[in-house]
């Protein structure tokens, strides 16, 4: 019983300053080269300690953003045993709880020239279950009311049976002979570990990627908050002294209207100071502004509904995979062996000198060599993180494209873990089999 | 068979045909260009410069020093059509004789261009056979019939006067021969210390070249156009207009196809010269095509990291258009912009960011305002002089 206890146990070492000396060789924990981004006022050593493993699974999905679902519901229903890791209250991630409403590019140009749809699979799924509740606005883009999605996501992981675990936050990997061989998770019941057979890193920050040792770009870009305005059906057209302000875009509810903001350009998404000054200023700011639309005559009656609960990262940590899917592939219809989701456009490109409007922008194929890391063996990064170029970043880090990556993540993932091999030796063939079979659309 | 000078003459045709076809061949695009002496020597009088392709000009330049009308005889394709028009013409008698001008024009046009106007470059034989296969141009536009005309004039001048335009008119078979001449005088000189004395005729022509010279002077550069987009590393305006000797060269090197022939009568001395339509697309940042294959020196040769310093326009973002300012999501301009000229700058406004152009970085190529989905931007010619460089 004390054996298997010690077995079950695993050793964590997170001292950064003590760690070239205790542990020379495998198991290793991946020197965190960027902790210390931090500014600091010195070092302290956390002395070592054992952790309890809580459980083991075939698929260890961590973060329950748009791709993080499409992962975890489709490695569960191809009969995986997978577990969601979520560091907030709710699924969607900026979806839902950063309140970024619009599901884009679903459509796309094909090669005959037509405008189609493009996002199908689990992704498509939850559109239509929306759709259906009229929760849902527009057939191109649709946006969402977030409350409905986060309980279509709730009832979708129930369903296909994922262990679902919420309020904590994936800390550190245990790498051993170049596979994850424990996630460390913080949580209110203290430090636990999950043993995985596969992972997949679908923080949106590539939190995960980046403790394997996994190369990357921190990529800076603007973050902002979105809020939601309520009792926008009551703002009186009619009233002297009345002018037009920007109140946002309208939502399935009829008196919300949710509020985009760009924010500043340029910000380090994660950078924990960073994070804290933005959120500060932000709030600060959607409450004075708010005050401002409601002293102009006609906007009385306009509140503040609520402001995100996410602050609206973009773009962070980007992969060094074994493919990076470029802009010029988005453009050129490039057909990939291992494709594993199409994905579509939502605003004009510059491509060879000339504009390429949403509606003329050809659909595109991920294939699956650009979700594949370069030194872990069963890791998979889907979401905005996963191995793209700069150029393409407008349409790989919107809510359609992380729903395709997730999904052929998910299916990846349970055909790795049921035929025992690594990421990258997976069987494709059988992987789009279930992804069309989970109805996802591979052209 | 004996390798005859009609047989290098009829490759030289293939090869001018092909390089003045209406699509681009890189830095090699109408290469021919290069090889005519005449416009080798009065763009290097009127620029005081020279650059690397000119190494053509100066070859066969060389080439006629030491042997009689030697570009005539082996490079000319508009002197093959003459003589097959000639021909054609046949057994008519030349209805017309026109005066042996071709010596004076020639020493005429060398005069204005170490003054700054070579405009008579323009006459150049190849350059006329350049501009009538501008009739393959994909698109048609009306100046194009003012391209075409130039070697028609001459095909039919032949008809009505044959052999009268390479044997009396032609400047580039002038310059040869004044080259020839001057050898002789040299020789004579040598021998006998004679010296050459210009005939009345030299000196009608003379007095007639400096007339279009001085009255282009005044009369054709006091107009004031309006101000254009002129290509990156292009002339002061009116050296721009006197030197560039319309071939086309640059129209077919754009690889965005920006650059269209100005026509604006109220500028007849810019008739034809090239002009930037931003329109359709924008000026490549990474290109630098239009000044490599210039020919006349009209658009200075420049390298990708001189064009950032070269302006041909500023910007003006019209904010209230900007979807920043409507609370939605966009950076195109900035993502665009390879000067990284473009700030999505902290606004008090009700927005949270509106994009700022730095002018000090900003060239005006125009990438943010073809990419710019409401269509907010737009861009300027520069005020006055139309092109500026920052090139010292």
């Amino acid at each position: 019983m004390r054996r298997r206890k010690f077995i079950k146990n695993v050793l964590f070492t997170s001292g950064a300053g003590v760690l070239g000396s205790q542990l020379g060789c495998s198991p290793q924990i991946i020197q965190d080269e960027n902790a210390l981004q931090v500014e600091s006022t010195g070092i302290v050593s956390e002395p070592a300690r054992d952790i309890p493993v809580i459980a083991e699974t075939d698929v260890l999905v961590i973060g329950g953003g748009p791709a993080g679902i499409a992962a975890a519901v489709s490695a569960s229903r191809a009969g995986a045993s997978t577990i969601l890791v979520e560091r907030y209250n709710h699924l969607g991630g900026l979806w839902t709880g950063g309140l970024v409403l619009p599901l884009l590019s679903t459509h796309a140009v094909d090669q005959s020239r037509t405008r189609r749809k493009v996002i199908y699979g689990i992704g498509d799924e939850i559109a239509q279950r929306l759709k259906n509740m009229d929760m849902a606005i527009h057939e191109i883009n649709p946006i969402v009311d977030p409350e409905a999605a986060k309980y279509v996501l709730e009832v979708m992981i129930r369903d296909s049976g994922v262990d679902m675990l919420y309020h904590c936050w994936a800390s550190n990997v245990l790498v051993e002979n170049k596979k994850i061989k424990a996630v460390f998770l913080e949580s209110k019941s203290g430090r636990v570990a999950i043993l995985p057979k596969m992972v997949i890193d679908c923080t949106g920050d590539g939190d995960i990627l980046h403790l394997a040792g996994e190369n990357f770009t921190n990529l800076k870009y603007h973050i902002g908050l979105v809020h939601r305005l309520g009792n926008i059906d009551r703002v009186d057209e009619t009233k002297p002294g009345f002018e037009k302000r920007n109140i946002g875009e309208p939502t399935p509810i009829p008196s919300v209207n949710w509020v985009n903001m760009y924010g500043e350009e340029d910000q380090d998404g994660i950078d924990l100071r960073t994070l804290s000054r933005l959120q500060q200023k932000y709030r600060i700011d959607i409450w004075e502004r708010t005050e401002k639309i409601k002293s102009t005559p006609g906007y009385e009656q306009v509140y503040l509904l609520d402001t995100a609960s996410q602050l609206g990262v973009r773009a962070s940590r980007i992969l060094d995979g074994e493919y990076t899917l470029t802009l010029e592939d988005s453009m050129t219809y490039k057909k990939f062996e291992d494709c594993i989701g199409i994905s579509g456009a939502w605003t004009s490109m510059l491509y060879q000198g000339k504009k390429i409007p949403p509606e003329k922008r050809p659909l595109w194929q991920i294939p699956y060599r650009s979700l594949l890391p370069r030194k872990t063996d069963n890791l998979l990064v889907a979401g905005r993180c996963f191995s793209f170029e700069e150029k393409l970043v407008e349409d790989t880090r919107i809510i359609g494209t992380c729903l395709v990556t997730g999904h052929g993540a998910g299916a990846a993932a349970a055909v790795a873990a049921a035929s025992k091999t690594t990421a990258g030796n997976v069987d494709i063939n059988r992987v789009q089999a279930l992804l069309k079979k989970q109805k996802a659309w591979l052209g | 068979m004996k390798l005859q000078p009609r047989h290098i003459r009829y490759f030289s045709l293939g090869a001018a045909v092909l390089t003045a076809l209406p699509v681009s061949a890189g830095v090699f695009t109408g290469l021919h260009l290069w090889l005519s002496p005449f416009i080798l020597l009065n763009s290097a009088l009127a620029l005081k410069t020279l650059v690397l392709f000119n190494i053509f000009g100066i070859a066969v330049l060389i080439a006629a020093l030491v042997k009689d009308r030697w570009f005539c005889r082996y490079l000319c394709p508009t002197g093959i059509l003459c003589d097959i028009t000639s021909k054609l013409a046949g057994k008519n008698p030349a209805r017309i004789t026109l005066p042996r001008v071709n010596k004076s024009l020639a020493a005429v046009s060398l005069l204005l261009s170490l003054f700054g106007i070579p405009i008579l470059a323009i006459l150049d034989p190849v350059n006329a056979f350049y501009n009538f296969l501008r009739i393959l141009s994909p698109a048609l536009p009306a100046v194009l019939l003012i391209n075409v005309s130039g070697l028609i004039l001459i095909l039919f001048l032949n008809v009505i006067s044959p052999g009268s335009w390479c044997g009396r008119v032609c400047p580039l078979g002038g310059l040869q021969l004044l080259l020839t001449s001057a050898r002789q005088a040299l020789k004579q000189r040598k021998e006998s210390g004679a010296v050459y004395t210009p005939g009345r005729r030299h000196l009608l022509t003379g007095l007639l070249g400096g007339g279009v010279g001085l009255s282009y002077m005044f009369f054709a550069r006091r107009l004031q156009a309006a101000p254009l987009f002129r290509p990156p590393g292009s002339l002061p305006e009116d050296q721009l207009k006197s030197t560039c000797i319309r071939c086309g060269n640059c129209l077919k090197a754009c690889p965005t196809e920006i650059i269209k022939s100005a026509f604006d009568p109220g500028d007849p001395a810019g008739i034809l010269a090239p002009e930037l339509d931003f329109s359709l697309s924008y000026c490549l940042p990474e290109c630098t095509s239009c000044g490599d294959v210039c020919p006349s020196g009209a658009i200075t040769a420049f390298t990708e990291q001189q064009k950032k310093q070269l302006f041909v326009g500023t910007v003006e973002i019209n904010l209230a258009k900007c979807l920043l300012t409507h609370n939605r999501e966009c950076n195109q301009c900035k993502l665009s912009c390879a000067y990284d000229a473009i700030e999505i700058a902290s606004s008090d406004m009700e927005s949270t960011a509106i994009p700022e152009v730095k002018a000090s970085r900003c060239v005006g190529c125009a990438a943010c305002k073809i990419v710019c989905p409401p269509g907010a931007i737009e861009i300027k010619p520069l005020p006055g002089n139309s092109s500026r460089s920052g090139i010292s």
